[in-house]
């Protein structure tokens, strides 16, 4: 499947697992219900290959991941608004508070919020309707200024 | 005064062409309308009853004699010539076009202005005390805060799709002119034992439909933490205010259901992490914000010749009612109520604008400031010059001494302009104003706030006015609810209504006969909040409804 991940448009393995047709099926993103369900299977030792991803909706509690957060090999968020602005906070908490490291992927129709998005800890995006990729990849550059006021202090 | 350097007009200008681009995508049918309505709000852009409007934000309300001259290029350019000064200290266009929006805010780059945030549910435009760094009663000057918030909150990713619209106030002296009390977050600044800055955060202010007067949610706090708490309060805000209603969105609601204490402990909690996050406050940063605020040296220019000190009784009065004292004995504020008889409250045409421009220049420092009274100030005029201000202002139609006064009212659009207006605001107030065309009348009455909103969404702050007239909408018809006894001050209040709706035909005399029972019953030297503190509703009722309950039978002026 096509994603922009890091700002360039390349494919990804890890796919939602409604759409799942591949041989590897490990490397799923599963719903929070199921991959809670899942996760016994590796509390208890039974299973021991990589962690499913995630997929969260915006009114997510990212306290039920927190155990398995350096685990967790992606964290797609249903951005099915981008009008939703809890779905920035909740990327936010995990990368900030939380200190979540790997892939935060963002679904849905985001071409005018790429930026925020972004700022926000999102890292890689699955765009849907409307415009192509390759288009959508120049609106990060739209404006380049901020006022770094909000942001963290980098840890360097 | 704060002026944008030209990283900062640069990034205007990128933000216009980027709405370009949207705009165009919306023309082509590419843009859906919905999704091109949320970015079009965050550009200032609304569609209103009969034209699209474009709402400029003044930042905490203050804006240089160049960029009011860019207004009124604006006004000519795209409008028809005037421009609306607004409660919330910005100005709105109300005859422009989609397709010409995005050169507008290009034009307004230029000068270092923007629409960015002026509409849509975000953190709007900051505003404080339209006396800030002039006023004898000041504690702390606002004027760095609301810069450095206004920078913090200008496209904050986290926070630019909140619930609702959420505004900010910030006030720093002992009288709140500001109206802290009915915002989202409303700031008091003032100083510690050690002269050190301090912090009085409020929360859960607002007007609206349901009028709330805003709870403190922290006292004492150092203010170079401020930001670290705004964060906290808005992600909360931003996490778990409701999206279903948006009657219900607002952080006043959240914080009712929630009860002040709870919300208080969820903040407290989210602060730790922000304020681990923020690192150090970085002092230098702020040191350069607050010197850009100096006082302007104003150059000693000569009075023009034909300009002949007369110590006539109308500079008299227009000394006593429209000039303030200053913290500099050699200076007074001047206030330019924009209030003259037959315009529209807030009003002002591009000649004004641009005469008003060249007398700020000349007394003033360049400066001029908006007020949430929908008027304007000039800050840093000379005692000496104010013989030859008042002339000028005379010139302009900006002289009419009546700030304060029942004439000097706030008003929204009302029906002539917006499409949420139950009923007509502004031809109300013209026909109060002919019939109470006696400034000495005017003047008995003395100090008094009238204000007046065309539906609940109170843009005109009614709640918190002496006399506030809600209009509503019944049958199709326009009637109008009278509250009073509110405050916007340290000793907010939300006004009582008085009774059953008024019709439009008896709106004006109802209004005249409120003020009669107040001249009837005040002590002397009593203001109208204190006599109704005193007396209550009682004697207002009985004189307003009296006549209706004779005639009842025989008209449909009150409704039930």
């Amino acid at each position: 499947m096509q994603i922009i991940k890091n700002r360039e448009i390349t494919r990804t393995a890890w796919l939602p697992d409604r759409s799942t047709q591949q041989a590897n099926s490990s490397q799923r993103i599963l719903p929070l219900d199921s991959w809670l369900e899942q996760l016994d299977f590796f509390r208890t030792g039974e299973r021991s290959e990589p962690l499913p991803g995630v997929m969260l909706q915006p009114d997510a509690n990212p306290e039920l991941l927190k155990e398995w957060l350096t685990k967790i090999p992606v964290i797609a968020i249903n951005v099915e608004n981008f009008a939703d602005g809890r779905v920035y906070s909740l990327a936010f908490e995990l990368r900030q508070f939380y200190g979540y490291a790997a892939e935060i992927r963002a679904i849905g129709a985001i071409y005018d919020n790429l930026s925020m998005l972004e700022q926000c800890g999102f890292d890689a995006f699955v765009l849907q309707g409307g415009l192509s990729a390759e288009e959508a990849i120049g609106y990060f550059n739209e404006i380049e200024f901020d006022y770094s006021l909000w942001k963290p202090d980098s840890p360097d | 005064m704060y002026q944008p350097d030209s990283p900062e007009k640069e990034f205007y200008q990128s933000r216009a062409d980027q709405f370009a681009n949207q705009v165009t995508r919306y023309l082509d049918g590419i843009l859906d309308a919905d999704v091109f309505q949320q970015l079009r709000l965050r550009n200032g852009l609304y569609v209103e009853r009969y034209s699209p409007m474009i709402r400029v934000a003044i930042p905490y309300g203050q804006m240089s004699s160049a960029q009011l001259r860019a207004l009124a290029d604006i006004a000519d350019r795209y409008d028809r010539g005037y421009g609306h000064f607004t409660t919330r200290q910005n100005i709105q266009f109300n005859w422009v076009t989609i397709e010409d929006s995005p050169d507008l805010l290009r034009d307004l780059a230029e000068v270092g202005m923007h629409a960015i945030q002026t509409s849509g549910s975000c953190v709007r435009n900051i505003t404080t005390d339209h006396l800030a760094g002039l006023s004898p009663d000041e504690m702390v000057d606002p004027r760095p805060w609301c810069e450095l918030i206004r920078q913090w909150s200008t496209l904050h990713p986290e926070f630019y799709w909140l619930p609702r619209k959420f505004k900010i106030a910030v006030s720093g002296a002992i009288e709140d002119r500001a109206a802290v009390r009915f915002h989202d977050i409303g700031i008091d600044l003032y100083r510690g034992p050690s002269n050190q800055t301090l912090a009085r955060i409020l929360v859960g202010g607002g007007m609206g439909r349901t009028p709330v007067v805003g709870k403190v949610l922290k006292e004492s706090q150092p203010a170079e933490n401020l930001l670290a708490w705004l964060q906290a309060i808005i992600h909360v805000y931003n996490k778990h205010g409701r999206r279903d209603n948006k009657y219900k969105a607002r952080i006043k609601i959240l914080v009712n259901n929630r009860g002040i204490d709870r919300f208080r402990e969820e903040v407290e909690s989210v602060y730790e992490k922000y304020s681990e996050l923020q690192g150090e406050w970085d002092e230098r940063r702020f040191i350069d914000i607050e010197n850009s605020f100096a006082r302007p040296e104003l150059g000693d220019h000569a009075i023009p010749d034909n300009i002949i000190p007369v110590h006539s009784d109308g500079f008299l009065k227009w000394i006593q009612v429209n000039t303030e004292a200053h913290t500099d004995p050699d200076r007074a504020i001047v206030q330019l109520p924009l209030k003259s008889k037959g315009a529209a409250p807030g009003d002002m045409d591009s000649e004004s604008m641009r005469n008003l421009a060249d007398i700020a220049d000349y007394y003033s420092g360049g400066e001029i400031r908006v007020t949430h009274r929908q008027n304007l100030v000039l800050p840093w005029v000379q005692k000496k010059r104010l013989h030859a201000v008042w002339h000028h202002l005379n010139e302009i139609r900006l002289a009419t001494p009546n700030l304060g006064m029942l004439t000097d009212s706030i008003v929204c659009p009302g029906l002539d302009y917006c499409s949420l207006a139950n009923a007509s605001t502004i031809p109300v107030i013209k026909e109060l104003g002919d019939a109470i065309d006696d400034l000495d009348r005017i003047h008995d009455i003395g100090k008094i706030s009238l204000k007046m909103s065309g539906c609940m969404n109170a843009c005109g702050h009614h709640h918190a006015a002496d006399i506030g007239i809600l209009g509503v909408d019944k049958k199709g018809k326009e009637w109008y609810q009278i509250t009073l006894g509110g405050n916007a001050g340290k000793r907010a209040r939300i006004g009582e209504r008085v009774g059953p709706a008024i019709s439009r035909q008896q709106i004006v005399a109802a209004i005249l006969n409120i003020l009669d029972t107040y001249l009837d019953i005040r002590e002397s030297g009593e203001s109208f909040g204190e006599c109704v503190r005193r007396t209550g509703l009682k004697p207002y009722q009985e004189n307003l409804y009296a006549d209706h309950k004779k005639s009842r039978n025989h008209t449909d002026s009150v409704a039930a």
